[in-house]
């Protein structure tokens, strides 16, 4: 094994691992703003507060959910934010998305 | 016997300069290693910017797919005169293609099915992408149910 391999391995690993990582980051921004955009769609939908927020926890459990305006009527704007603490090899990131649906008829 | 002897030196003669070409191939070889060593690391560098502009232009194209479909259902409930909170359909669907983080570039508002037309731009991280913007397209329509909010 020559000396320039034993060098480059490392950062070949690096590499390796922060692709990877970034994969893994990619999903999850990915899987954030589809959960939180069917929990919108969900929210306008519905009135019930536990479902909204069980589209998100069913799949991702340590997600923080918030559904604004907690009460909606027909025609509201209902607007649903996922947060997701992800942790990566340098450091911690929070991913966030976000959904939007205005509340259909005959929802309160 | 001449001729065999011819034979055996001139292999012989072949041999050894088969190898000691191999050998000054490998003396000049030294080093070469470094060289490689220190050409992967722009080229790792290129990897990672490409990886991170991709994943700005597939988030972008989430982004207008899913303000499309919203959008698109937030037009087909404003055609609904129970229930649009006094907006049209176009403006409805501006409304909520706006809040999901795209801007609405076409609605076809005026029957059933609604199509609507998002467009989102790449955040791009390195700037490589800025002027990609992607659209999608969202269709919906209204289905009659006697109570949709009670299962």
């Amino acid at each position: 094994m020559s000396v320039e391999f034993v060098l480059v391995l490392p950062m070949v690993a690096m590499l390796l691992v922060g692709v990877l990582q970034l994969v893994g980051l990619a999903r999850d921004v990915l899987v954030v703003q589809d959960l939180a955009r069917q929990a919108a769609r969900v929210a306008a939908t519905t009135g019930d507060h536990v479902e909204v927020v069980g589209i998100v926890t069913g799949r991702l459990p340590d997600a923080r959910v918030s559904v604004a305006p907690p009460w909606r009527a027909s025609g509201d704007q209902v607007v649903v934010t996922v947060h997701l603490d992800v942790d990566l090899a340098i450091r911690g990131l929070t991913v966030t998305g976000r959904g939007a649906a205005m509340v259909e008829p005959g929802v309160s | 016997m001449t001729v065999a002897l011819l034979c055996r030196r001139g292999a012989d003669e072949h041999g050894s300069g088969a190898v000691a070409a191999l050998r000054r191939r490998g003396g000049d070889q030294h080093g070469s290693g470094a060289v490689a060593a220190l050409s992967l690391i722009p080229v790792a560098l290129m990897v990672v910017v490409l990886a991170f502009e991709a994943l700005a232009m597939v988030a972008a194209a989430a982004t207008a797919s899913g303000a499309a479909d919203l959008a698109a259902l937030a037009a087909a409930g404003a055609m609904d005169p129970g229930g649009s909170g006094g907006a049209s359909p176009g403006d409805a669907a501006a409304r909520i293609a706006t809040a999901n983080g795209a801007t609405l570039v076409s609605c076809d508002c005026d029957g059933l099915p609604v199509v609507v037309v998002a467009r989102a731009a790449v955040d791009s991280p390195f700037g490589l992408a800025d002027t990609i913007v992607v659209s999608r397209t969202g269709r919906a329509t209204l289905v009659a149910v006697d109570s949709p909010l009670e299962d």
